[in-house]
C-alpha cells in the first residue's frame, strides 16, 4: 500500500481544514459529500480498504455517526473524531494517523468511486 | 592569574588546594564558586584561549557504535570548552526525573530536585537566562498565544530558554584572571591521576603539554571536570594502582554513556489552519525560547518508554544544512572526503540562509534572525516533526581506551553508544502522543515516519550531549561517584559535569551541569573546612 506524497498532503490538508466544516448530510445521502475532494478520499480509502477490508464498514459507520445525542451532522461527526483521537481510535495508513471514522468515510468514497 | 603551562619548569610540583582537571562550564563555575574562599584552586585546561588545532586534535577518538558526531566535532578543547560551540538551550530537570522509574534502569538520583533548586537558580544567571520560569503557559502568554489544551498525561507544551548563549571563557575569564587565589594553567594536559598504594587517596596529577615541559599538582582535593568523554578517559589511563583504571573496581567507569538520539522529521503534520494555537517558531522569534512538547512527568508515562522532545520544525531543512557543513568541515580537516559528498553540499546550498543566519547569530552574539526575516519565519501550514529522545542507561553502550595514541602519547577514546529497545518504543509513542493530540484538538494531522525494522536510520545523530560515564548512585556497584559527586572509595576525587548524571532526561544538561557544580563547590569547601 503506498500513495504518493504529494496526494497525501492533498488529502490530509483537505480533511484537516474541511471535515470540521462538513455540510449536514445523512450518510446515506452520499459519503462523498463529507469530504472535500473526493479524488484525494478516495486516496485514502482505498489504503483503507487494503489495509481493513470492506465488511460490514456502511453498518459501522451509519452506527458510529447515528450513536448519541441528535445534533447536526457537522458536530457529530465533529464529535466522533474528537473521541476517536481521545480513546487512541486511530488508524495509521502510510504513516498518517487518522481518525477511524475519518478513514472509514474515506473508505466507503473510495469503494463508491470503485464502483463498489 | 593565568599561567602557560609551558613556561613551567619540567618536574616541578606545584602545591594547590583544589586542583580542578577542565576549563568548561563545570570547571569554571567551580573555580568561580570558590574564588572569595581563601582555597588556592588550580585549574587546568588543556587548550589556550583560542582555538588550536594541534590541541583539538587530542579529542580525536575512535567512532565503533551507532552514527553521532565524531569526538572532535562534538566537543572543543580550550578555555571555555564546549561551551565555546553551545547552542544556549537550557531547562532544569523535571522533579520526577530525579526519582526512581519503573521504565528506566538503575534510575534514581542520590538527591532531589528540591535539593538542586537554589543550585539552579543561581545557574540559571550564570547562563544569562531570562527569569526561573519554564512553564510553557507563561511564555506563551507573555507572547500572545495562549496554549491550547493539550492533556499534559500524553503531551503539553514546553519551553526551553535560550542563553546568548554564554561562552563562559569569554563572559568568566575576568573572574578569575583577578582572583588571587585561583590559578589557571592554559595547555595543561592532565594524564595521568596518581593515588597512595591503597587507592584510597588521590596525591597528585602528572601534567604534560604539547612539546613542552610536564609537571605535577599536588592537592588536597581533586575534580575531573573534563566532559562526559574525558572523565572516564582519563580515570581509565590512570593505572598506576588500579590496573582497570583508577575508581573502576566494579568496572563502571566509562560505561552507561548516553546522548539524546535526535531524529531529523521523524513525523510530519498537516495543520488545519494556517495559523495553528501552538508555540511554534514564531514564538521563538518573539521571545527567548525554543518551544517544544514533551510529557513533563515521568510518572504519565507508558511502561515501556522515557523522556522525549517533539519539535515543531517550520524551517526543519536548517539542521541538515548546518550538519551537513560540520560533516564536511570534520571530514576536510583529517584530509579525507565525507561519504555522500554532493548530497551533503546540495544541503548547504539549500539551507544557505540558515547557515548564514547561524552564523550571524554567533558573530553578532546575537539571538535576532536576518537573514530569516520576513515570510519566512511565518507558521506555516505544514511542518516536520523532530523527536529527541531521553537515553535509558545502557551498560553496553560505553566509553572504553582504543588502541590508537594522541600526539602525548595517551590512548584515545573508542566510543561504542548502543540504544535499547526502550528507544524504540519512545520515538514511537512520541510521535503517536503528537497524533493523538494534534488530532484530538483539531489542530491537524500526523504522519510518522516508521523506524527501519531493525538497526536506526542513517541520519541517525546525537545531540552532543555525553552523559553517564561516571554515573552517581548511592551503590559503588552501579556508579563511580556518590551523591557527593565523590569517587566511591578515593577520599579527594570528586567528579563535575554531566558524567554523573545517572539518567538523561529529556532536557539539555547545561544548566544542571553548573547546577551541579555550584553543589558540589558547596561540598569541596565544607570538605576543606
Amino acid at each position: 500500500m503506498t500513495t504518493g506524497r504529494r496526494a497525501c498532503l492533498r488529502v490530509l490538508a483537505g480533511l484537516a481544514i474541511a471535515l470540521p466544516r462538513i455540510v449536514a448530510a445523512r450518510p446515506a445521502v452520499g459519503f462523498a459529500t463529507l469530504v472535500p475532494d473526493s479524488e484525494s478520499a478516495v486516496v485514502i480509502g482505498r489504503a483503507y480498504l487494503a489495509a481493513y477490508g470492506s465488511s460490514d464498514l456502511w453498518r459501522q459507520v451509519s452506527a458510529v455517526l447515528d450513536a448519541g445525542p441528535e445534533q447536526a451532522m457537522p458536530q457529530r461527526f465533529h464529535n466522533c473524531v474528537v473521541r476517536d483521537f481521545a480513546q487512541g481510535d486511530v488508524v495509521t495508513l502510510d504513516g498518517w494517523v487518522l481518525s477511524r471514522v475519518e478513514a472509514q468515510i474515506c473508505a466507503l468514497v473510495a469503494l463508491a468511486a470503485d464502483g463498489g | 592569574m593565568f599561567v602557560d603551562a609551558r613556561t613551567v619548569a619540567s618536574g616541578a610540583i606545584i602545591q594547590t588546594g583544589i586542583c580542578i582537571v577542565g576549563g568548561g562550564a563545570a570547571g569554571i563555575t567551580l573555580a568561580r564558586a570558590l574564588r572569595d574562599s581563601r582555597i588556592p584552586v588550580a585549574l587546568l585546561e588543556s587548550g589556550g584561549l583560542e582555538f588550536d588545532s594541534a590541541t583539538q586534535e587530542l579529542e580525536t577518538g575512535q567512532m565503533i557504535g551507532l552514527r553521532n558526531y565524531p569526538t572532535d566535532v562534538s566537543r572543543l578543547r580550550y578555555f571555555g570548552g564546549t561551551t565555546n560551540h553551545w547552542s544556549g538551550t537550557s531547562r532544569p530537570f523535571e522533579a520526577s526525573d530525579f526519582e526512581q522509574q519503573p521504565s528506566i534502569p538503575l534510575s534514581g538520583w542520590p538527591l532531589r530536585r528540591d535539593a538542586l533548586l537554589p543550585y539552579y537558580r543561581q545557574a540559571q544567571d550564570i547562563c544569562q537566562l531570562g527569569p526561573f520560569d519554564y512553564d510553557a503557559a507563561f511564555w506563551m502568554h507573555k507572547a500572545g498565544r495562549p496554549p491550547a489544551a493539550f492533556d499534559p498525561a500524553r503531551l503539553q507544551p514546553t519551553v526551553f530558554q535560550i542563553s546568548p548563549p554564554t561562552r563562559f571563557g569569554e563572559v568568566y575569564r575576568e573572574d578569575l584572571k583577578s582572583a588571587d587565589n585561583v590559578t589557571v594553567y592554559l595547555n595543561a594536559n592532565a594524564v595521568d591521576v596518581q593515588a597512595n598504594a591503597t587507592a584510597s587517596t588521590v596525591e597528585r596529577i602528572k601534567v604534560a603539554t604539547l612539546g613542552g615541559p610536564s609537571f605535577t599538582i599536588s592537592a588536597r582535593l581533586f575534580v575531573l571536570a573534563a566532559g562526559g568523554l574525558e572523565n572516564p578517559r582519563i580515570l581509565l589511563l590512570s593505572r598506576g594502582v588500579q590496573p582497570a583504571g583508577l575508581g573502576n573496581t566494579y568496572d563502571i567507569v566509562g560505561r552507561y554513556f548516553m546522548d539524546h538520539p535526535y531524529f531529523l522529521g521523524g513525523g510530519f503534520v498537516v495543520f488545519s489552519e494556517p495559523d495553528p494555537p501552538l508555540p511554534l517558531m514564531i514564538l521563538g522569534m518573539k521571545e527567548p525560547v525554543v518551544p517544544a512538547f514533551a510529557t513533563l512527568a515521568a510518572t504519565a508515562r507508558p511502561e515501556g518508554t522515557a523522556g522525549f522532545q517533539v519539535l515543531v520544525q517550520g524551517i526543519g531543512r536548517i539542521i541538515t544544512g548546518v550538519d551537513s557543513l560540520k560533516t564536511v568541515a570534520s571530514s576536510f580537516a583529517h584530509l579525507s572526503t565525507p561519504d555522500n559528498l554532493w548530497e551533503h553540499i546540495g544541503n548547504i546550498i539549500r539551507d544557505r540562509d540558515a547557515i548564514a543566519d547561524n552564523a550571524y547569530r554567533t558573530i553578532a552574539r546575537t539571538r535576532s534572525s536576518w537573514f530569516l526575516s520576513g515570510d519566512k519565519v511565518t507558521v506555516p501550514h505544514a511542518a516536520s516533526l523532530d523527536v529527541l529522545l531521553e537515553q535509558v542507561p545502557n551498560p553496553d553502550s560505553r566509553v572504553t581506551l582504543s588502541g590508537m595514541k594522541d600526539a602525548l602519547g595517551q590512548q584515545r577514546l573508542a566510543l561504542n553508544w548502543q540504544f535499547t529497545d526502550v528507544e524504540r518504543r519512545t520515538y514511537r509513542h512520541a510521535l503517536e502522543m503528537a497524533a493523538l493530540e494534534f488530532g484530538r484538538l483539531g489542530l491537524g494531522r500526523v504522519k510518522i515516519k516508521p523506524l527501519p525494522e531493525r538497526g536506526w536510520p542513517d541520519d541517525l545523530l546525537g545531540a552532543n550531549h555525553h552523559i553517564g560515564t561516571t554515573r552517581m548512585s548511592d551503590d559503588p556497584k552501579t556508579g563511580v561517584v556518590d551523591g557527593n559527586c565523590r569517587v566511591h572509595g578515593i577520599s579527594n576525587l570528586y567528579m563535575a559535569g554531566s558524567s554523573v548524571f545517572p539518567t538523561s532526561t529529556f532536557a539539555n544538561p547545561t544548566l544542571t551541569i553548573v547546577a551541579m557544580s555550584l553543589r558540589l563547590a558547596d561540598e569541596l569547601r565544607r570538605q576543606i573546612a
